[in-house]
């Protein structure tokens, strides 16, 4: 099978404008993504999770190691990545079909038919008949649908999602946690999910890729064989119990606290 | 309008005359009160002068305006005064407009244009205009041309700057997800920048409307042969108090229609926006 995310050796270094002083976000971080797996970033805020969604949106050049695309170096110009982002960042002044459209639109499709492509896009998300809608009369989970949708209308080699359901109300993210699944199993696409939820990565994932504080390294690889179709159910069996459990030592246990301690140390 | 059909039987017998007549005088106490202040002031004001308390010559009278309006409407002067007056307040107030934008939006989204413009913007806009207007006089003589410039002065900066303001305010999160998406500088400017200034813009609107009327009245008055301006200049230099009284409550009714057209304006960008910001 061919990789469609590879990373290799990445690190993140950022140096202070005025301090000149140097900040490691990511250090040494490899992984490959399988096509159609759903593989989810968890760790502490601040472990560059997101800087790494960024780096493989192409937006930022790590400073070490590599990022390919389908065997291709990630920034290239042909790539074409779908970012569903923390908050919906929908445009209050265009329609949900405009803004389910508008991803298309950015990569110089025109109008008429970026709409004709986002419509069924909108009915896979389940907000057929709100086409005519704008933003401000929809809730805040389906205001994430369509954020949703504008990303898998581009019909994109990877959906990168930050944090998505970071900002809904719990039981609408769980609902929402749900929806994306079936909108997964229904679109088939490879998916890189940040988050620093446990249990919805778990809940998510083919695979749950730990990082450590800063510097943001890869700190377990763990493979979630939960059988899908899940459903919520899922979240109350031991072996998803287990897997929580086993995550939330790896970034709560004594490990992870000898290495914040040292870190303050140092800071 | 059910609910209060379907309580009125039951409530009626207990409610007094003078309950009802206050509720129902509640329920319209913004426009009973507006007319009643206008109404007021109109009787105090005829009745002062039929008492002699106060000089016809210089106050008029409200009786005496209304015969004066309806006889100015059949004669030669008002109408053909307004026409000149509104020709030139939309001509300047319309290239304050498609100049004052275009500007703005430069100063808003180019850096270095800011750099540029700025001291001049700021410097312009803190110089009060009529002081301005004898030196537009100077350069452009008394006229059409040099009453158009003035309304257009008065008219653009409020367009340079809040446009300039709302470009700047461009929100990061939209144009992060533009370019997250290739979105073209281009492509950029036409979805999120300008359609985010659209408010500042429409504010900017109604703040021209009425600086571009002060403008093309001063402009009547210090350097015009015609308009509603130079009426009232006629007016006051023959002591013709009512010409003058009829005169500006044109200007004032004219200002009043321009401020509720461009609410009108305003109010078609509510689509997208849940609260009318007033």
């Amino acid at each position: 099978m061919q990789t469609v995310l590879k990373a290799d050796g990445v690190g993140m270094e950022y140096v202070h404008p005025r301090t000149g002083r140097s900040v490691l976000a990511i250090e040494d971080f490899s992984v490959e993504i399988e096509p159609q797996q759903f593989v989810t970033i968890v760790g502490p805020s601040g472990c560059g999770k997101s800087t790494f969604l960024k780096i493989a949106n192409g937006l930022l050049r790590p400073t070490a190691g590599t990022v390919t695309l389908h065997g291709e170096d990630v920034q290239s110009a042909r790539h074409n990545r779908g970012t569903v982002f923390q908050d919906a960042s929908l445009l209050p002044w265009y329609t949900v079909l405009r803004n389910a459209a508008y991803g298309l639109e950015c990569q110089g499709v025109r109008r008429q038919e970026a709409e004709d492509r986002a419509r069924p896009v909108l009915e896979l998300v389940g907000l057929a008949g709100f086409e005519d809608s704008h933003p401000h009369e929809l809730s805040g989970g389906m205001r994430q649908r369509v954020n949703v949708a504008r990303a898998l209308a581009i019909d994109p080699e990877i959906l990168l999602m930050d944090e998505p359901f970071a900002s809904l109300d719990a039981q609408t993210r769980e609902f929402m946690q749900s929806e994306l699944l079936d909108i997964w199993s229904k679109s088939a696409k490879t998916v890189l999910f940040v988050t620093h939820q446990i249990d919805e990565a778990v809940y998510l994932s083919d695979r749950v890729l730990v990082m450590s504080a800063r510097p943001g390294r890869l700190i377990a690889d763990i493979t979630v064989d939960i059988p899908r179709p899940r459903n919520l159910r899922v979240k109350r069996q031991a072996q998803f119990v287990e897997l929580v459990s086993q995550v939330w030592d790896l970034l709560h246990g004594p490990e992870s606290e000898k290495l914040q301690t040292a870190d303050r140390h140092v800071g | 309008m059910s609910v209060s059909s379907t309580h009125a039987p039951t409530s009626a017998p207990v409610e007094s005359l003078g309950t009802r007549i206050l509720r129902e005088f509640r329920k319209r106490e913004r426009i009973v009160l507006g007319v009643l202040g206008v109404i007021v002031v109109l009787a105090v004001w005829e009745l002062a002068v039929i008492a002699g308390w106060i000089r016809q010559s210089t106050m008029s009278s409200p009786t005496i305006i209304s015969e004066r309006i309806v006889a100015e409407f059949g004669g030669d002067r008002l109408l053909p005064s307004l026409g000149v007056t509104l020709r030139a307040y939309l001509i300047g107030l319309g290239i304050a407009t498609v100049v004052g934008i275009p500007v703005g939006f430069i100063g808003g989204w180019y850096k270095r244009a800011s750099y540029l413009l700025e001291p001049w913007l700021a410097g312009l806009n803190a110089t009060p205009t009529v002081a301005i207007v004898p030196l537009i006089l100077i350069w452009l003589g008394i006229g059409q041309t040099s009453k158009v410039f003035i309304v257009f002065l008065f008219a653009i900066f409020p367009y340079a700057f809040n446009t300039m303001v709302g470009v700047r305010q461009s929100e990061a999160e939209f144009l992060g997800v533009a370019r997250s998406f290739g979105a073209s500088q281009s492509k950029i400017i036409t979805s999120i920048v300008l359609p985010g200034a659209v408010p500042y813009m429409m504010t900017a609107a109604r703040l021209a409307v009425g600086r571009a009327l002060i403008g093309v009245v001063v402009a009547e008055l210090v350097a015009s042969n015609t308009g509603l301006g130079f009426l009232i200049s006629i007016a006051a230099g023959t002591f013709d108090t009512p010409l003058l009284m009829v005169s500006v409550l044109f200007v004032g009714v004219f200002g009043l229609i321009m401020t509720e057209v461009m609410k009108g304006i305003e109010r078609q960008f509510d689509k997208w926006r849940p609260e009318p910001s007033s």
